[in-house]
């Protein structure tokens, strides 16, 4: 008989103790738009062994479902593991339960940054927008190549207005939280 | 009762004697036998040349390995033989009226150009046939010629002319002793009276190409369960040899990967096609036992292994401890071909670790699940049936009355009602044969 495998521990791996599950927290999320379909999972591993971001580095869609049907809602929420979805919707096309992984991962991302864990890149990027208007600085450059293109000068963005619009969003709350997590472990 | 040989007018039958089978599948055969060894009348319809569905196509059965024509062609010839059974091959259903106790079955009787009385089945026209095309009993792995019949145990022994693709040279006609061809055959409509039918129509196979990612139809060493029977069956295209499509060499890995077109909501096959599992453990253990000096590594890639009946959770062990083949759980996510060696490289999650997975294999067999066959919604309609959601022929109560449909009188059995495997099939038969039996009986009434 051949060797069979041998299991080897990965990151992520750790004990379950009672005190560390939330049994109300995958109703929390399936209860959310986009959430709907996490009730569904088998855990079959189609999404994990399709993902591209997966086939590179140690990230599985299926663990990141399974923990929070487990109800781990700190591990979830605070781990980097939400943030490493590329959004190619490949899990979407490959799942046989229709779960909708991308958009459960959104819903997790977005109850990250309630709670000041939302991964530093984003946060970053949401502050250029409200600075901006735009995901990236407007520069001279930008400006001669739409010239030499033939097309328009860019319109200076209403920041007043975005920034209102982002405030009632909840895009505040967010910064708040990220800033008091910051506090906190300083 | 007749004489066998005797000469019966399937139009003057008496419904209140005469059953109908549709489909002379392994369950319909059954069904057959035990409505005819009651002393009744059966009619069996056939759509294809000769009698024995898709068991006839295996190699071996599962959870014992026996041989499946060891078991099916005996029934064969007890089916053609029998002398209350009515075979009538290469014919359809078109339509049915009536009720319990006196429907009127209308049957074409497609015309096989050759004459079912004269022909022998000593194949002399074969040699002489000039046009070869793809065998549908293979799984288009080998050939046959226009004039042919699928496999050696065909029953009828009769030889049947493919209308599409014989050219009309007559040199069948010239080489043949006994007369039995006849190219001028037209298709005849028949209309029969039964008293009770019993549907069989078995199942087709769930197109596994639908499944880009798992390259079949794009890959050469992607094969499916069934085209993998054939080439480890005896009487298949190989001769029995386990070869891979590219090279003809035998493969020292194989991969399996079960759950094609089964348990997934998205391709609209929410259901477990029950067999699956076993048939592809089966498969992987026959690899093993055909070549085991050459065959190294065997691994199923499974999402659950449903091992449920007598036998097959010991038959599971026995394929992992006597056989060494490897069980990994996880669905694959996606193949890739080595473009030099027509290798297959799949990837997947190895779910009990978290570990991914790319593992080459030189052929991957795709163990498709069991859709209902093409026609059975129509033949439903003709009934008055409606079918259920997932395509199958629903029942009135599963607990109390397994093979009863909502219109008395008639009753299915076999995979036409769900997927089921040989040994459930047959109880199925023999059930639909008491309950079908029992409205003759009766007169009709149930």
């Amino acid at each position: 008989m051949e060797e069979t495998e041998k299991s080897k521990a990965y990151r992520g791996d750790f004990p379950v103790r009672d005190e560390n599950v939330d049994n109300s927290f995958k109703y929390e999320i399936a209860n959310q738009v986009g959430g709907e379909g996490l009730l569904r999972c088998l855990k079959c591993g189609a999404c994990s062994g399709g993902c591209p971001v997966g086939s590179v580095i140690d990230y599985r869609p299926r663990k990141v479902l399974g923990n929070v049907l487990l109800g781990l809602k700190e591990e979830v929420l605070s781990s980097d593991q939400i943030w490493l979805c590329a959004a190619c919707f490949t899990c979407e096309e490959r799942c046989v339960q229709e779960v909708n992984f991308t958009d459960v991962v959104t819903v997790l991302r977005n109850f990250a940054s309630q709670e000041g864990n939302a991964a530093p890149g984003y946060v970053a990027m949401a502050k250029m927008v409200m600075k901006n208007g735009r995901v990236t600085a407007r520069t001279q450059l930008v400006d001669k190549m739409r010239e030499q293109l033939g097309l328009p000068p860019l319109q200076d963005p209403a920041i007043e207005q975005l920034n209102h619009i982002m405030n009632a969003a909840g895009l505040k709350r967010v910064f708040e939280a990220q800033k008091e997590r910051e506090d906190e472990s300083e | 009762m007749t004489v066998s040989g005797e000469k019966t007018s399937l139009q003057s039958m008496n419904p209140l004697e005469t059953a109908l089978v549709i489909g002379g599948g392994v369950a319909g055969m059954q069904a057959a036998l035990d409505i005819a060894d009651q002393g009744y009348k059966v009619v069996l319809v056939e759509k294809t040349p000769s009698i024995g569905g898709v068991m006839a196509m295996l190699d071996k059965t599962f959870p014992t390995l026996d041989c499946s024509a060891c078991i099916l062609t005996p029934r064969l010839s007890e089916v053609s033989r029998h002398p209350n059974i009515e075979l009538l091959t290469y014919s359809e259903v078109t339509g049915i009226t009536g009720k319990a106790g006196d429907f009127r079955v209308k049957v074409l009787k497609k015309a096989r150009g050759v004459l079912i009385d004269k022909c022998s089945g000593c194949g002399e026209c074969v040699p002489h046939c000039p046009i070869q095309v793809r065998n549908e009993f293979d799984q288009n792995l080998g050939y046959r010629k226009a004039i042919y019949i699928g496999f050696p145990q065909s029953t009828p022994l009769v030889y049947t002319i493919d209308k599409e693709n014989c050219i009309k040279c007559e040199l069948c006609v010239k080489s043949c002793d006994r007369e039995a061809i006849d190219l001028t055959m037209e298709d005849e409509m028949i209309e029969i009276p039964v008293g009770s039918i019993v549907i069989a129509t078995g199942y087709e196979l769930f197109d596994v190409s639908v499944y880009h990612r798992l390259g079949y139809g794009r890959f050469k060493n992607v094969i499916n369960a069934l085209e993998y029977e054939r080439l480890i069956n005896a009487s298949g295209p190989t001769g029995g040899k386990l070869m891979r499509l590219s090279d003809g060499k035998i493969p020292r890995s194989i991969g399996f990967v079960q759950c094609v077109g089964a348990r997934d909501v998205q391709k609209g096959v929410p259901y477990c096609s029950r067999v699956c599992c076993m048939y592809g453990i089966k498969n992987a253990v026959m690899a093993k036992e055909l070549h085991h000096d050459i065959v190294k590594n065997v691994t199923i890639y499974y999402a659950d292994i449903r091992a449920y009946g007598k036998g097959f959770e010991e038959f599971f062990n026995m394929s992992k401890e006597r056989f060494g083949i490897k069980f990994i759980r996880g669905r694959v996510g996606e193949l890739e071909e080595d473009n030099a060696t027509k290798n297959i490289v799949i990837w997947a999650e190895n779910t009990e670790t978290g570990e991914f997975l790319k593992q080459e294999h030189e052929l991957l067999v795709l163990c498709p699940g069991i859709l209902p066959p093409k026609g059975l919604k129509d033949l439903a309609e003709n009934l008055g049936l409606e079918v259920s959601i997932d395509g199958f022929i629903p029942i009135s109560y599963p607990a109390s009355n397994p093979v009863d449909t909502d219109v008395p009188g008639v009753y299915v059995a076999g995979c036409a009602e769900s997927a089921k495997d040989i040994p459930d099939s047959v109880a199925a038969g023999s059930a639909a044969a008491m309950r079908a039996s029992i409205t003759l009986a009766r007169g009709g009434d149930i």
